[in-house]
């Protein structure tokens, strides 16, 4: 079903592509332009990160259940919140210290078995489970492929944490696996360069579809010969 | 004042520490009761911490416009930013309402629907939306520029980095598709992005698993130095 | 006076304003001519596909948006693509982010389906919040929020994005806690990833997808070769194979023309640059 533009929307993407252009006035050089819309931005930015605080933070954390549910020993982490807030106060900056030891401890305590569960051990545990890929077992002609590729796992694996390990000297064969970790991590970087030249130039795509698209129907409409 | 300032926050972080840590060794209704209890203070908490992100923010550009120090015309523009959309939000609420549909003058039936825009989810979608999308677009020129002018292959490791990423880039789009028209292993995909997905899958990502694996541990050495107070730097300073 | 450059180096030394000209050209003029061309499907996209798609009608996808503005190009093509798939195979969805600029932006797309489905014969009614779908908004706390939710799903989300209660909501029937989800798949910009399987999958065993920008896509494929997460949707190029596959074309598959052409121009940019690199060396010499 077709979206009929309203005036609201069709001055908000002519608006929206003025804020575009100006952001992209930096590439020719820092000027005026750019720095009004740099500074609109941090300005609406911080206005919208109170509203969400207020409305799904605040409200639904705090007020509703202490106020109107009669939770009342959630009064303890609001006043170790509002101890947090005493950080730029610096006669009592050190009320913030609680409060954030809490949060810290807290934090890493879950953190240990999380990782070593989801980091290492079950890493550790595919990157060995398997070397080898039996011809019987397998319908598929390239178990030789397969095998190898577990194989240059393993290898890989082992040569970038020998690379890592600084403990013991690079020398004779853990040299020779630190250069191997080496070559692997040049591979990985060279396809995360890659990825990121792709992501960057999505971002650009995003842009320019917006302003290709959706700029024109707005003036369209505006001067009423369009939906 | 020691003991309040620095001994009780390091006794804070060990007990929790330490607490969390056994909680997820201890299967019971009792250790899953304080485990939400702890999330739910430590949520509320957090909501907190970002409140000083924007405190920080403000008292800044508050400094800046006190002293008129060059440039605290754009100080003002933050704040004209700042109130029009906390007022918009607190005032109107952040909901549009429903889209209403559009009517046909002359039989009534509902050809569209149009939406309504309260002010702030008008100033996100048209404002924010664009301005944040666009600074980080703004990165794609960069991007292409450093690699014309720093991307060279200088020795044997950048060359291979240089081929990966030049492998990366075709086989990722369909362009790598098109242009090289050989299938390994007499499969349906075409080399490039066949190669790619095969790098991707087996030494990069033997590689990215060599640094999970050594960032893990650091993690977790990094909470046993919070848990037993050698690291104690989330105290900020002075005594 | 300074000393004037040959012709060599002189594009070694290019002005890079002429770089973001050339940028800007060859993103704008495919875009403007509108060719598309079909994309190939990777296994790990086919895989979140596949799964997705085999999940018997009614069941409960959570589709969790970590991403802002910053990400939008590549993640919200990837959401509404997300969306309508599920939205086609009557899955009730809910989503939530723990990024807070990115709660508005899950509003918009909810809003975006309620137009885009009004009078499908599936949803007679329409897209109903609380029924249909349902955004729970923000969750402050990072990897908190995933144990609250792990734990109890009804107290980590008391209420919604518009603050309706979610205690009788009808979507929430049979739903307390994640383990109850049919799948979770975070479209992440950040490292959330990494908390949904750490704090997520490892706690509370559910099955679980993954999205994400390509620049942090390569850091993933561990957790798809060890099964933690069993589909990965990385980039823009992901995001437009999940539209071929899901047969609902978008901004992704429109924008592979315009990624293929700038990639063509970055490759022939380097390569240039080498080879008047090393002649110019080799000139020095």
């Amino acid at each position: 079903m077709a979206v009929t533009l309203t005036t609201a929307q069709s001055i908000g993407i002519l608006i929206a592509a003025a804020v575009t252009l100006m952001m992209y006035s930096f590439l020719y050089k820092d000027n005026l332009f750019y720095k009004f819309g740099e500074h609109l931005y941090v300005g609406i930015s911080v206005g919208y990160l109170v509203n969400i605080e207020w409305y799904n933070v605040i409200k639904p954390m705090f007020i509703v259940p202490f106020f109107y549910q009669q939770n009342y020993i959630l009064i303890f982490p609001t006043l170790l919140g509002l101890m947090m807030l005493m950080r730029f106060v610096r006669q009592v900056s050190w009320l913030s210290r609680t409060p954030m030891a809490f949060v810290i401890g807290v934090g890493s305590g879950l953190a240990i078995p999380a990782v070593l569960n989801a980091s290492i051990l079950e890493q550790l545990y595919s990157t060995i489970i398997q070397l080898w890929v039996s011809p019987v077992d397998t319908a598929s002609p390239l178990w030789w492929w397969n095998t190898l590729s577990l194989w240059l796992i393993f290898l890989g694996v082992l040569a970038v944490l020998f690379y890592f390990y600084f403990s013991i000297e690079h020398k004779g064969i853990v040299g020779k696996l630190g250069t191997v970790g080496i070559w692997f991590i040049m591979i990985s970087f060279g396809a995360s360069f890659g990825y990121t030249v792709m992501a960057r130039i999505s971002l650009l795509i995003g842009r320019v579809q917006f302003l290709v698209y959706q700029v024109p129907d707005a003036f369209k409409f505006l001067l009423g010969i369009g939906p | 004042m020691q003991l309040v300032k620095r001994h009780i926050p390091i006794a804070v972080a060990f007990v929790m520490g330490v607490l969390m840590f056994l909680q997820f060794y201890i299967p019971s209704r009792t250790s899953s009761n304080f485990l939400e209890d702890v999330t739910q203070w430590d949520r509320i908490i957090a909501g907190f911490a970002l409140l000083l992100g924007i405190y920080s923010l403000l008292n800044h550009h508050y400094h800046k416009l006190r002293r008129k120090v060059p440039g605290w015309g754009f100080s003002v523009v933050v704040y004209v930013g700042f109130f029009s959309m906390l007022i918009s939000g607190l005032a109107w609420g952040i909901i549009n309402r429903p889209p209403e549909p559009v009517l046909d003058p002359a039989t009534g039936a509902v050809i569209g629907s149009m939406e309504i825009y309260l002010p702030f989810m008008w100033m996100y979608q048209y404002l924010f939306v664009p301005m944040q999308a666009t600074m980080f677009s703004i990165l794609a020129f960069y991007i292409a520029s450093a690699a014309y002018r720093a991307f060279r292959a200088r020795n044997k490791e950048a060359t291979v980095l240089l081929l990966t990423a030049i492998i990366v880039m075709l086989g990722r789009v369909p362009l790598g598709a098109l242009l090289l028209k050989v299938y390994p292993f007499g499969g349906q995909v075409e080399l490039l992005p066949w190669l790619t997905e095969w790098i991707l899958n087996n030494p990069s990502m033997a590689a990215q698993r060599g640094i999970m694996i050594g960032i893990g541990l650091g993690a977790i050495s990094t909470s046993l130095r919070i848990i037993f107070g050698i690291e104690r730097t989330y105290m900020g300073g002075g005594d | 006076m300074p000393e004037k450059l040959n012709w060599m180096e002189y594009i070694t030394q290019l002005d890079r304003r002429w770089i973001f000209i050339a940028v800007a050209v060859f993103v704008i003029i495919p875009i403007i001519l509108g060719t598309s061309f079909p994309v190939n499907i990777s296994p790990s996209v086919q895989s979140s596909y596949d799964f997705i798609d085999k999940l018997p009608p009614n069941s409960t996808v959570m589709i969790v948006c970590d991403y802002d503005p910053a990400s939008e190009a590549e993640l919200y093509p990837m959401t509404l693509a997300l969306y309508r798939h599920c939205f086609d195979k009557g899955h009730r969805v809910m989503s939530l982010t723990l990024w807070p600029n990115g709660a508005a932006l899950i509003e918009t797309a909810f809003d975006t389906m309620k137009v885009e489905y009004k009078g499908n014969p599936l949803y007679p009614d329409g897209l109903k919040s609380g029924v249909n779908y349902v955004n729970f908004g923000y969750g402050v706390g990072g990897a908190l929020v995933i144990i609250a939710a792990g734990q109890d799903m009804k107290t980590a989300f008391t209420t919604d994005y518009r603050g309706n209660s979610t205690g009788s909501m009808a979507i929430m029937e049979g739903v307390s806690s994640l383990a109850d989800l049919d799948y979770v798949i975070d479209l992440a910009a950040g490292s959330t990833i990494d908390w949904w399987v750490a704090y997520g999958v490892q706690r509370y065993h559910f099955t679980m997808g993954a999205g994400c920008t390509a620049v942090s896509a390569t850091q993933y494929y561990p957790y798809l070769n060890t099964g933690q997460i069993n589909g990965l949707i990385g980039g823009l190029k992901g995001a437009a194979e999940y539209e071929q596959l899901a047969g609902h074309p978008g901004r992704a598959l429109a924008g592979m023309t315009a990624q293929s052409s700038v990639h063509a121009l970055i490759i022939v940019l380097v390569i240039i640059s080498n080879i008047f690199y090393f002649l110019t060396r080799k000139k020095g010499r």
